[in-house]
């Protein structure tokens, strides 16, 4: 015979109405004594209830710091932008505090600058750390702070070196395009080949062969070459005279000739400024023409409808000149 | 609250004003306003731009096939040329309507352009054929507009006695006169015509040899055609008053009267008349024998154009 098996109860049916509720009085003291630890953790990761050192720093340009952006030292969270203030020229007062704990590391040669965690990050005031052997700040000391160049401040002033190293990158790159690798390997080759001969030509003078060769180490050739050099110079001296009488003429000439560039600068000006013009001309002429068309259209649109309709539209008689008008 | 109805009472009262638009083809519009502007051009005397406009009103009829208008516009063309006495494009404009008459049964338009053929037959000597054509129409008018108030009917009788007066039967002047007459004496003529009529009747009187009554008339036809402004009327009057002073012997009234004829005859086209005036003038002068005003007149025909018609 099958014998249906006996649910057991659970064991709070076994209890005493006593029992049970000093089972559930001790279920909510544990809730409640996790929400105090919780509370207590939280109170003391976030510094609620230990004593803060307040400061002061004035700044031009706050770069996005605002109130609770944090304050580090050396490396490490030491406390919050509390407050601003903006004066009648625009100065931004800061206040901030650090907590107690950490007062010794601020010390009267301490400076503070605005840092970013990333190139974009948040602001933060970044403190650093004094030397031990300066006095603590006081609460309410002022701190100095170097304000570093924004990102744009500093793509401003990096711009015109990028753009020149932009620009010689540009011209490099020109130049190496136009150098041919075969014509390097052929300018090598032919200097090479040049050399060569230079050195054939040396030893052919230093032997005393040739014009040049006779000319240094021949004493005939050498009186010719003097005689020729004298003659030379006295033909210059008369080319000299003939060309100081023709200074005045060449001076004139220049004269003429630097008007003329003058005037034909002044003539390119005037084209380009002309040909501006009339490169804008057809367009005006085209704008003209879409004006005169579209105040032609409306026109006749209003001359079509009541009361221009009837008062432009001529009566039939007026259309033809009347009987007897002429002589 | 009153405003305010009284403000949508006006508005809806002006919206109900409102005409369907004229939606006929905008070519059709244009040429109708070249028609009028045209016509309104000759009432100024300005032919040439008159000409101008009915020409490219006639361009616009002649691309449609509308023979009507090509009619109207080929009537007011040579209307012009006579103004100006450019007899051959009236004569071409004349061809032109008689080639367009078969197609204007209906518009009424054939009288209009027989007075045209007479005028010109007029304006060319051809007094008979002139008086031949007028007496045509005046017996083919439709009886409604056989009526002395009726503008076409005047204009027949009054060419018909100019007809009569250049022709072989001047006594048939008169009676063509007689019913205009009554409207003359109530001002009820259009002002070009009671000065046709005044000069006509002056030429009446001066066939029954009453010059003065004569002058007195040209003198009536002159204030009537210069309180309209009517340049070709003033011009005429002042013509026909200086050949009845030269007539009489007053030598220096009618240059004088020639002398004012010519600034109006100046202003318009017509130049064959303005030479014709010059020549009086200067025979004029001759008998005078004012040598500096026949050297003025000389070189005034010398500084005119080769002759030979107008063109407007």
């Amino acid at each position: 015979m099958n014998q249906t098996p006996q649910r057991r109860l659970h064991y709070i049916h076994d209890l005493g109405p006593r029992a049970r509720e000093r089972l559930a009085g001790a279920f909510v003291l544990l809730a409640l004594g996790v929400l105090v630890l919780a509370v207590a953790g939280r109170a003391r990761t976030a510094h609620l209830f230990e004593d803060r050192v307040h400061y002061q720093a004035v700044l031009r340009n706050a770069q996005g710091l605002g109130p609770d952006s944090r304050v580090f030292v050396a490396g490490i969270e030491v406390g919050e932008v509390s407050d601003f203030r903006i004066d009648d020229r625009n100065r931004i007062y800061l206040q901030f505090y650090v907590w107690k704990r950490y007062q010794k590391l601020l010390r009267r040669d301490s400076w503070g600058t605005l840092a970013r965690t990333a190139l974009i990050g948040d602001a933060f005031l970044d403190i650093h750390a004094g030397s031990p052997d300066q006095p603590m700040l006081a609460d309410g000391a002022w701190i100095p702070v170097i304000e570093p160049m924004t990102p744009d401040q500093l793509m401003e002033k990096a711009k015109p070196v990028i753009e020149d190293l932009q620009s010689t990158i540009h011209r490099v790159a020109r130049l190496l395009d136009h150098i041919d690798p075969a014509t390097v390997e052929s300018g090598s080759r032919d200097l090479a080949a040049a050399l060569a001969d230079l050195r054939a030509i040396s030893a052919e003078i230093r032997a005393g062969r040739g014009a040049i060769g006779r000319a240094v180490y021949d004493p005939a050739m050498a009186d010719d070459l003097s005689r020729s050099l004298a003659s030379l110079a006295a033909s210059l001296q008369q080319l000299d005279r003939r060309l100081t009488q023709l200074g005045p003429l060449l001076e004139e000439v220049r004269g003429v000739s630097r008007q003329s560039r003058e005037l034909t600068a002044q003539m390119n000006q005037a084209m380009r400024v002309v040909n501006t013009e009339l490169q804008q001309l057809p367009e005006i002429v085209a704008r003209m023409q879409l004006l005169l068309a579209d105040t032609e259209r409306t026109l006749q649109g209003i001359q079509r409808i009541w009361p221009l309709s009837d008062a432009i539209q001529p009566a039939p008689e007026e259309l033809i000149i009347a009987p007897g008008s002429g002589e | 609250m009153t405003t305010r109805l009284a403000l949508i009472a006006t508005l809806l009262l002006l919206a109900a004003c409102v005409s369907t638009p004229d939606r006929r083809p905008r070519d059709l519009i244009e040429a109708e306003q070249q028609l009028g502007q045209g016509t309104r051009a000759f009432r100024n005397d300005d032919y040439r731009s008159a000409a101008a406009l009915f020409r490219r009103a006639l361009d616009y009829y002649r691309s449609v096939d509308d023979a009507e208008g090509q009619a109207r516009a080929l009537i007011n063309l040579a209307e012009t040329a006579l103004a100006v006495d450019d007899r051959h494009a009236a004569h071409q404009h004349l061809a032109a309507l008689t080639r367009l008459s078969p197609r204007l049964p209906q518009t009424g338009l054939a009288p209009r352009i027989g007075l045209l053929e007479a005028r010109l037959a007029l304006r060319e000597g051809r007094a008979d054929e002139a008086a031949r054509l007028l007496d045509g129409l005046l017996a083919r008018l439709p009886e409604d507009r056989r009526r002395p108030e009726d503008p076409l009917y005047q204009a027949l009788l009054l060419r018909r006695a100019e007809a009569a007066l250049a022709g072989p039967t001047p006594a048939d002047a008169e009676p063509r006169l007689q019913p205009l007459l009554p409207l003359a004496d109530r001002g009820r003529l259009a002002p070009e015509m009671q000065a046709r009529l005044l000069r006509l009747q002056a030429e009446l009187l001066l066939l029954e040899d009453r010059p003065d009554a004569a002058c007195a008339q040209l003198e009536q036809a002159l204030a009537v055609a210069r309180q309209s402004r009517r340049r070709p009327a003033i011009a005429a009057a002042l013509e026909a008053l200086a050949a009845q002073s030269r007539h009489q012997g007053r030598l220096r009234e009618a240059a004088e009267l020639l002398e004012r004829a010519l600034p109006v005859r100046s202003r318009l086209l017509d130049q064959a008349a303005l030479r014709r005036d010059l020549e009086s003038l200067l025979a004029l002068y001759r008998e005078l024998g004012d040598g500096e005003a026949e050297r003025r007149i000389q070189a005034t025909l010398a500084r005119l154009p080769a002759q030979g018609p107008a063109r407007p």
